[in-house]
């Protein structure tokens, strides 16, 4: 039974998935994210740019390409396959299928997200926004309906990004407003990770209205935003603001060490209605020894400080090896661990043997097998859940 | 059965847990037979898609201010003990709220529904809370009910600043190119 709920509770979170993210693109010396993305710390929609090099370096080939070839993207990488669109606007969209296999358990098909993206760039200036439908589990990112109390959270329009933006600096700087990814640790597309979930800083779900400054340099790059809140769930006490940032450092060619840092206040938290002051400090780190090979790390300190209430402590890390069999078929191996400082006897570990297949332009197949040993307060026993997740995944 | 499973996955998603044996242990601790209908319902707002919605019902946050922690049964025994000393009533409807409980039938502590014929003496939970909770939050002010998502009505009022700092960045350049 305790197995079941642990899938289920992982499929709750799967239900809904955010747009990709590679940090392993380290492998390729790229340590600023901005070139390919439009959100100038990465995630979300690729730039022109990002299109032909997901073609390039991303689409699986039987053969590596000549360099000639290498640097001749394919026409496919243009919006819907074929579309050409003029300089200034940017189209596309991020729709994610697939299946949850929980192992002694019924298989649960999952609509992960089918969101739109649109962005503007005029001159220095840059309007982004996406839309979309959530089908469950989306109420972070939800317009409409309503939904919590008594109201279940169904299908739901979602908003989940939307934000303008000016570049200085020959676009070395970017200062922006409005709802955005929450510069926090490694930016990786796994969102239901710990590292993500207890940081509340996942891709998906996560984003908060505040104002950003960003600064991708040729050795040095980051972000900090003050946060306002989300204002897309209320009452009001239950948002969170203060400031989240990360810097990332290049220590030589394809290393990279990073920190991060969160601390929110909110007036009451969801759980117990309590003022929260919630803090994440912690490190990322990037290296890729081998040109098939990128390892990814993150640890980050927690705490949760309540009024009365002893503080909690906890951590959340996560280490990542993502090898490259061939061109645009990846194996990737991690290890995660988390402690929520709730008086769980120990840390909880899990792992997960994932195979990403880039098999056509713009055409993603990912399988997951994810294994997670849950630590409980006594007298309650740990549990072990097994679940396998198959996606099908197309960016337009 | 199910407590901190969600936690663990779905930290934001599923804000809400509650603790399966606290039902047991509050009959248990006040000698009663039974709780009002949907025993969860005393501390927490319901909800279809979590087991448990908000821990926010106004005995529930007097039980929060006056030292509950979840999965804790010392911590709910120790509240319990705290709200029958002072006579809490957290639905202002002049029964305390344990004497609600130990009721037979026992009677919601967070609705009106008083039968027994109030005592008029009790602390209200707010009182309470603010007394043995060292002013937290959760034993005093307005309910604030579940949390609820979509913006509906909300807008997020710095965009409204932003699009002006667009406008005048966009003028200043405007000029400084002529």
């Amino acid at each position: 039974m305790r197995n079941i709920a642990l899938s289920l509770s992982l499929a709750v979170g799967l239900v809904s998935a955010p747009a990709l993210a590679f940090p392993w693109m380290v492998k390729h010396d790229y340590q600023s994210c901005a070139v390919c993305h439009v959100d100038p710390s990465g995630a979300g929609q690729l730039t022109p740019y990002g299109r032909a090099q997901s073609d390039v370096l991303l689409q699986w080939k039987l053969k590596k390409p000549s360099p000639e070839e290498a640097q001749e993207p394919s026409p496919a990488t243009r919006f819907l396959w074929f579309l050409d669109l003029p300089e200034f606007l940017n189209l596309s969209g991020n729709f994610r299928g697939g299946a949850l296999i929980p192992i002694g358990s019924q298989v649960r098909p999952l609509f992960m997200a089918a969101d739109l993206y649109g962005t503007v760039k005029v001159d220095r200036f840059v309007f982004h926004a996406t839309t979309g439908l959530g089908l469950r589990n989306v109420g972070p990112a939800a317009i409409l309906p309503q939904c919590g109390g008594e109201t279940p959270c169904n299908a739901q329009w979602v908003a989940r990004e939307f934000w303008a933006g000016a570049t200085f600096a020959d676009e070395a700087v970017m200062v922006r407003a409005g709802r955005m990814f929450i510069p926090f640790g490694l930016r990786n597309n796994e969102h239901t990770m710990w590292v993500r979930q207890a940081t509340r800083t996942d891709t998906n779900l996560d984003q908060q209205v505040g104002i950003s400054a960003s600064f991708n340099g040729e050795k040095l790059r980051g972000e900090v935003m003050g946060l306002l809140g989300n204002y897309q769930l209320g009452p009001d006490a239950y948002r969170e603001r203060g400031y989240s940032a990360f810097a990332e450092y290049s220590l030589a060619s394809k290393v990279f060490v990073g920190v991060s840092s969160l601390i929110t206040t909110a007036r009451a938290d969801p759980l117990f209605q309590l003022p929260q002051v919630r803090h994440a400090h912690g490190m990322t780190f990037r290296w890729s020894p081998t040109e098939p090979l990128a390892i990814l790390a993150e640890a980050n300190f927690l705490a949760w400080q309540q009024p009365g209430r002893i503080d909690r402590l906890g951590f959340a890390a996560l280490v990542q090896g993502d090898y490259e069999l061939m061109q645009g078929l990846h194996l990737i191996a991690s290890l995660e661990g988390q402690h929520t400082g709730q008086g769980e006897r120990g840390p909880s570990f899990g792992g997960w043997v994932s195979a990403a297949w880039y098999v056509l332009p713009h055409v993603e197949l990912r399988f997951d097998t994810i294994i997670r040993r849950i630590t409980r307060q006594a007298p309650d026993p740990a549990s072990t859940g097994v679940t396998l997740l198959a996606q099908l995944h197309f960016f337009l | 059965m199910l407590r901190f499973v969600c936690l663990a996955s779905l930290v934001f998603a599923a804000p809400a847990f509650a603790t399966a044996e606290f039902p047991g242990e509050i009959r248990s601790a006040l000698g009663t037979a039974d709780l009002p209908p949907g025993s969860c319902a005393v501390c927490h707002f319901n909800s279809n898609f979590t087991r448990a919605g908000v821990m926010g019902t106004p005995f529930g946050r007097s039980m929060l201010a006056n030292g509950l922690m979840g999965n804790n049964a010392t911590s709910l025994r120790g509240a319990l003990t705290a709200l029958e000393m002072a006579n809490t009533d957290s639905d202002g409807d002049g029964c305390p709220d344990i004497a609600e409980l130990k009721a037979t039938p026992a009677t919601n502590p967070n609705t009106r529904d008083c039968s027994m014929g109030g005592t008029g003496g009790g602390a209200s939970g707010g009182e309470a809370g603010g007394a043995a909770g060292g002013g937290a939050a959760g034993g005093g002010g307005p309910e604030l009910g579940p949390l609820r998502y979509g913006c509906g009505a909300n807008v997020a009022p710095g965009l409204v600043g932003l699009a002006a700092l667009l406008m005048l960045a966009r003028r200043r350049d405007r000029r400084e190119t002529r």
